[in-house]
């Protein structure tokens, strides 16, 4: 059954999605708005390929341990910029 | 690849597939007429079919008919220029009751509401977009489809990615039917693989791009990254009253003005902000021909005539552009009538994919040396055949329902569409009631016929036949019936078709005519060649 991994691929697929996305507006080369713009575009195509990437893990566990790794890799670092400073982009953004 | 995870895959086809399969089939079959939205609106309204367009003087009396009638629609005024989709210069405004639109007769008098009661060509592109369900719900329901269905493409990359060269022109007509559909399916999936990857992605952001900017602004950043987006569609905000009256300039010149600030746009929409303000201003909305991100827009004050902001090739901003390639790439209008027709004919090819990946399933699954298959299978034929071919007749219904509905019947334009899920619904419950090769057959013949109605019945209300459409020039209306008479006899070939399926096919399947009904003593239990 790969309902396990399924699950895993949409929930945290979707989390990891946003958290790159998040990581895009900030860090991309272009404005904050045409960033956040990509950011968007991206999501679905990143949020499909990690579901895609959790179903060909060989067990439930596995998915859910390599998602929720990449997850907290993904906020970590995403939490780690807006704290150090880069809240600063974001306000030219919003 | 692992043997476990090309199985994974495999399931993952299947699941997202079944899902998925029928809305999309809908989505597909609907987006595939919908594609001619204008053509369709000029059949829908008989009235205007010989109209000459109007011109921008006619543009100037609508805008004056509509704000004298209704002075609140000074404030926020649409106007869809003519040319666009008919004729006649259409006016939209809102009111706490609702969104009103008017158009001026031949005559001169406002017309409000359309010159038939009849949303023939909306209510495709409703049924398209949201399956037929209320809006709400339904674009929520097709965005989850189209994340669904792009899983569902990835996987069938993965599965067939191995073989992909070698299996693609291995079209095996013969005995095994199966195999012959399961070839026709991958043709025509990996073929059309690139225009379902667009759908897939646009379908999914036209429905529920609210869900990733709300995940990228309430997950990953701030909530001001949401208000922002919110803006980002509108190339000005609404400035605020001055209090002294100003009449907004004619329509010549601002299509001059607006051409002047950007070469080779063709306008179709005015966006009047405060016509008879002071501190007025038109967006106007355009195209340029022969790109992607198509669409551009001037905004131009009333007092002066300067121009507030520009969305020009080379000076938009991301989000327009973004959502203009979107759009072009969903609704195919970037390329005129051959990528027109190019969608429509990949929109069928889509129905097509997903109507066999369905029986596909049904006949893998089958009991292969047993006359009683599952319940399961047969429900799962009768709804397929339901859904799909339900949908066809309805369709094809709601255009006999745009003619031979009285035309003072209140509330005409619902009642086309009651008429729609009358023939889808039923179609469902007939379906479900046969045996699955009978209804299919029944269903079929009777799409077909009402299919063939559509020309003859437009012929016997408006006196337009296709002949005398075409030496007309209204191309729209000769087209819309020939496509009508192509499609009824598609449907009587698929009726075909299943019949001999059902009489000579295997009697072991779903598909067999037998099928559904007790089983006689001497073929209860067995067999018969499996080349069927």
């Amino acid at each position: 059954m790969i309902a396990g991994r399924l699950t895993a691929g949409v929930v945290l697929g979707f989390l990891l999605a946003c958290a790159v996305g998040g990581l895009i507006t900030l860090l991309g080369p272009w404005t904050p708005d045409t960033n956040a713009t990509w950011a968007v575009l991206a999501m679905l195509p990143m949020w499909v390929a990690a579901t895609a990437g959790a179903v060909a893990c060989s067990g439930a566990l596995r998915a859910w341990l390599w998602l929720g790794g990449a997850n907290l890799i993904g906020y970590g670092v995403l939490w780690t910029l807006k704290l150090t400073g880069f809240a600063a982009v974001l306000e030219v953004a919003a | 690849m692992k043997a476990d995870t090309l199985r994974a895959f495999t399931t993952l086809h299947t699941w997202t597939g079944l899902v998925t399969g029928l809305a999309l089939f809908i989505a597909f079959y609907a987006g595939a007429l919908t594609v001619f939205h204008g053509a369709l609106h000029s059949w829908e309204q008989p009235a205007t079919r010989a109209e000459a367009v109007q011109g921008p003087d006619r543009v100037d009396a609508l805008r004056r008919a509509v704000v004298d009638a209704h002075p609140g629609a000074a404030e926020e005024l649409t106007v869809v220029l003519p040319g666009f989709d008919g004729p006649r210069a259409a006016a939209f405004w809102r009111t706490e009751e609702g969104r009103h639109h008017a158009s001026l007769g031949p005559d001169g008098a406002l017309t409000e509401g359309a010159p038939l009661a009849s949303e023939l060509a909306e209510h495709i592109n409703h049924i398209h977009f949201t399956l037929g369900l209320p809006q709400g719900i339904g674009m929520w329901l097709m965005g989850l489809v189209s994340a669904i269905y792009a899983l569902a493409l990835v996987s069938g990359i993965v599965i067939h990615l191995p073989t992909l060269v070698e299996n693609l022109f291995a079209l095996r007509p013969g005995r095994n039917i199966k195999r012959y559909w399961q070839d026709a399916h991958n043709v025509i999936g990996v073929l059309s693989l690139p225009f379902h990857v667009i759908f897939a992605f646009t379908g999914a952001l036209l429905c529920v791009l609210t869900v990733f900017v709300a995940g990228l602004a309430y997950i990953a950043l701030d909530e001001r990254v949401a208000e922002r987006f919110q803006s980002a569609f509108e190339i000005v905000e609404a400035p605020a009253p001055a209090g002294e009256a100003l009449t907004a300039p004619d329509s010549a010149t601002l299509m001059a003005r607006a051409r002047e600030a950007i070469p080779g746009m063709t306008p179709f929409l005015f966006q009047h902000h405060r016509s008879r303000d002071a501190r007025g201003l038109t967006v106007v909305h355009g195209v340029i021909d022969g790109r992607l991100a198509n669409r551009v827009a001037v905004a131009i004050r009333h007092d002066d005539l300067g121009i507030a902001e520009t969305w020009a090739p080379g000076s938009r901003p991301a989000t327009p552009i973004a959502s203009s390639v979107i759009t072009s790439l969903h609704f195919g209008n970037f390329g005129g009538p051959v990528v027109q027709w190019l969608y429509f004919l990949l929109g069928l090819g889509g129905a097509f994919l997903f109507y066999s990946g369905n029986l596909l399933w049904i006949e893998s699954r089958r009991r292969r040396r047993q006359r009683e298959q599952p319940r399961l299978h047969r429900v799962m034929a009768g709804v397929t055949v339901g859904v799909c071919v339900g949908c066809c007749l309805g369709v094809s219904g709601l255009f006999l329902a745009n003619k031979l509905l009285p035309e003072a019947l209140a509330d005409r334009a619902a009642w086309e569409m009651r008429v729609y899920y009358l023939l889808f619904l039923g179609s469902v419950a007939w379906a479900l009631l046969r045996p699955p090769a009978r209804g299919a057959v029944e269903l079929l013949l009777a799409t077909s016929a009402v299919t063939a109605a559509i020309p003859l019945v437009n012929w016997g209300v408006t006196g337009d036949h296709p002949w005398s459409a075409i030496h007309d020039g209204q191309w729209a209306v000769a087209g819309i019936d020939l496509v009508a008479l192509a499609g009824a006899g598609a449907f009587a070939l698929l009726a075909r078709a299943t019949h001999r399926r059902a009489r000579d096919g295997n009697p072991n399947s779903v598909w067999h005519g037998t099928a559904g009904r007790p089983p006689a003593s001497s073929d209860a239990s067995t067999a018969g060649a499996e080349s069927a």
